[in-house]
């Protein structure tokens, strides 16, 4: 059991820290999904994994081997990035074929299964591609790598509502066929609330939470009900946010449930709620 | 992983050599036809010398590894290869290139001058080796095997060159960039010679000369200097390169 090991990794941009003395292990055979808000550090933690960009301090580990400059560590993981790095003017086709050269484990023909699902040309260039359809073909290229560890950082930008549900039902059927390490990094929370079974949570350069989802959501629960009546359960109780339609309630409160609910419906916590009242500075 | 990387520039810069040498020789063919008109047009023995063709490629094969970079750097990182590969395969691919255009282009200069002798011997051309040391112009198979080796070393020293300015130009800032592009041509075609005419007399620009004639070894005719100072160059810009892109990282503009 080695997984990826972050060990005390910190990074400043010139006076600004972008991350913290921050450590963590993503296990084998897992959905992480990394959270954080704009500049919360995650594309850095994400970069700085992949060797793209270095750390000030601390180093990484994948399966034991030191991740920075160290190609075996690098082919054992696969960074869908917002920003594109392949070249601008080659066929879709045509970067199939190289990373098939750069992954042995490449899956051409699921690839062109993936692009002939999401309608994707593959006789277009990069260049030609809108944002979405860009989106689509990054993530046809990491879904097919089959590397054991697999980042997308921001994976379903652009992408229509059709398109982004086609991506989570392929994700989640490919993860029940071969399980692999996969960390979504996104600010879309309530669409990979049921796919994730690990939540981290980055803040200002440092990790608030890390943990199990179950654990994470059982921290608290939601009380739906008439809105005197939510008030007054809630009266003494520790509330995150308030939903109110009408003469509805909805509050989000941390703790145990209690057993008295007289009208009133317990729920799960809703983790965008939780995750705007841990990152609200 | 560095023979991927190798295998991928060397695909990279396959189409472009093509083009390049489709219009080389177009130009030559073109030249050549225009040139037949003049030398037939009257009594008079005329001989028509082309000159130039390798600087061309070495502009070329500059240009290509200046601007190729960047490209290859998000492309090899994307796909989890190590600048240090990156690094073995841009010298591999420098070193292929420099080989295989000094092949091509020495079999194009045997070509033409061949059907040239053929045609009547009025028309010929000559390669920056014949200009820098006429002395050794031959036909002879050794010289031959010299021009070639120099045109490698000079190949592979501008190669090295371009890419050490890639290198440098990702990772400064734009205003730096700037700067240099502005600072240079000022330095060497405003500053340098007010210098020279109102200080100096023109000793900067003699030692400069001198300097490349011993480089080349031109005036004591010794080819083997322009060969210890290809390899130094080519040392020197591949080790700077080096230095630059280890701690290279993407840009995200």
């Amino acid at each position: 059991m080695n997984g990826i090991e972050v060990k005390k990794v910190s990074k400043y941009y010139g006076q600004t820290c972008a991350l913290n003395n921050i450590s963590l292990t993503f296990e084998k055979n897992k959905i992480y999904g990394l959270l954080g808000r704009n500049g919360a550090g995650k594309s850095t933690l994400l970069n700085i994994i992949t060797n793209r960009i270095f750390a000030d301090h601390g180093e990484v580990f994948v399966d034991g081997l030191r991740a920075e400059e160290n190609d075996k560590a690098q082919s054992n993981m696969y960074l869908m990035s917002e920003k594109n790095y392949y070249p601008d003017k080659m066929k879709l086709k045509d970067i199939f074929k190289w990373t098939k050269q750069f992954y042995r484990n490449f899956d051409m023909e699921y690839a062109r299964q993936l692009a002939e699902k999401f309608d994707l040309n593959c006789d277009k260039s990069v260049k030609q591609l809108s944002t979405g359809y860009l989106s689509i073909f990054k993530l046809v290229v990491a879904l097919s790598v089959n590397t054991p560890y697999v980042f997308l950082d921001e994976p379903v930008l652009g992408l229509d509502a059709n398109n982004r549900d086609l991506f989570y039902r392929i994700l989640l059927e490919k993860y029940s066929i071969t399980p692999f390490t996969i960390v979504i990094s996104t600010h879309l929370i309530e669409e990979i609330t049921s796919i994730i079974e690990e939540i981290i949570i980055i803040k200002n350069g440092s990790i608030v939470q890390s943990e199990s989802m179950e654990e994470f959501l059982g921290k608290g629960y939601a009380v739906s009900g008439p809105a005197a009546l939510v008030d007054s359960y809630t009266a003494d109780k520790q509330i995150i946010a308030t939903d109110t339609l009408g003469g509805l309630k909805t509050a989000y409160i941390l703790g145990k449930p209690e057993n008295r609910t007289d009208g009133l419906e317990i729920s799960n916590l809703n983790l965008q709620k939780l995750f705007i009242q841990m990152t609200n500075s | 992983m560095y023979q991927v990387s190798y295998r991928y520039q060397m695909c990279e810069h396959r189409k472009i050599i093509i083009i390049y040498y489709c219009i080389l020789i177009g130009v030559v063919t073109a030249l050549f036809i225009s040139s037949a008109g003049i030398i037939n047009s009257g009594d008079i023995k005329v001989k028509v010398n082309f000159n130039g063709l390798d600087i061309a490629t070495i502009i070329f094969l500059f240009m290509l590894s200046r601007y190729s970079f960047s490209g290859s750097f998000g492309m090899m990182l994307q796909n989890g290869v190590s600048r240090i590969s990156l690094f073995k395969s841009s010298l591999l691919t420098i070193l292929s290139l420099s080989f295989l255009m000094a092949v091509i282009d020495k079999l194009i200069y045997t070509a033409i001058n061949l059907f040239a002798s053929i045609s009547g011997g009025s028309l010929w051309v000559s390669c920056l080796f014949d200009e820098l040391y006429p002395s050794l112009q031959s036909t002879s198979p050794t010289m031959v095997i010299i021009s070639f080796i120099f045109s490698f070393f000079l190949y592979m020293t501008f190669m090295a060159g371009g890419m050490f300015i890639a290198v440098w130009f990702y990772r400064i800032g734009k205003s730096a960039k700037i700067a240099i592009c502005v600072g240079i041509p000022v330095i060497l075609f405003i500053i340098l010679p007010i210098v020279e005419i109102n200080f100096t007399g023109g000793i900067i620009t003699s030692a400069f000369w001198n300097m490349i004639d011993f480089m080349y070894g031109s005036s004591a005719v010794k080819p083997m200097h322009s060969f210890i100072t290809g390899l130094l160059l080519f040392l020197l810009f591949s080790g700077i390169s080096w230095l630059l892109l280890r701690k290279a990282v993407v840009q995200n503009n």
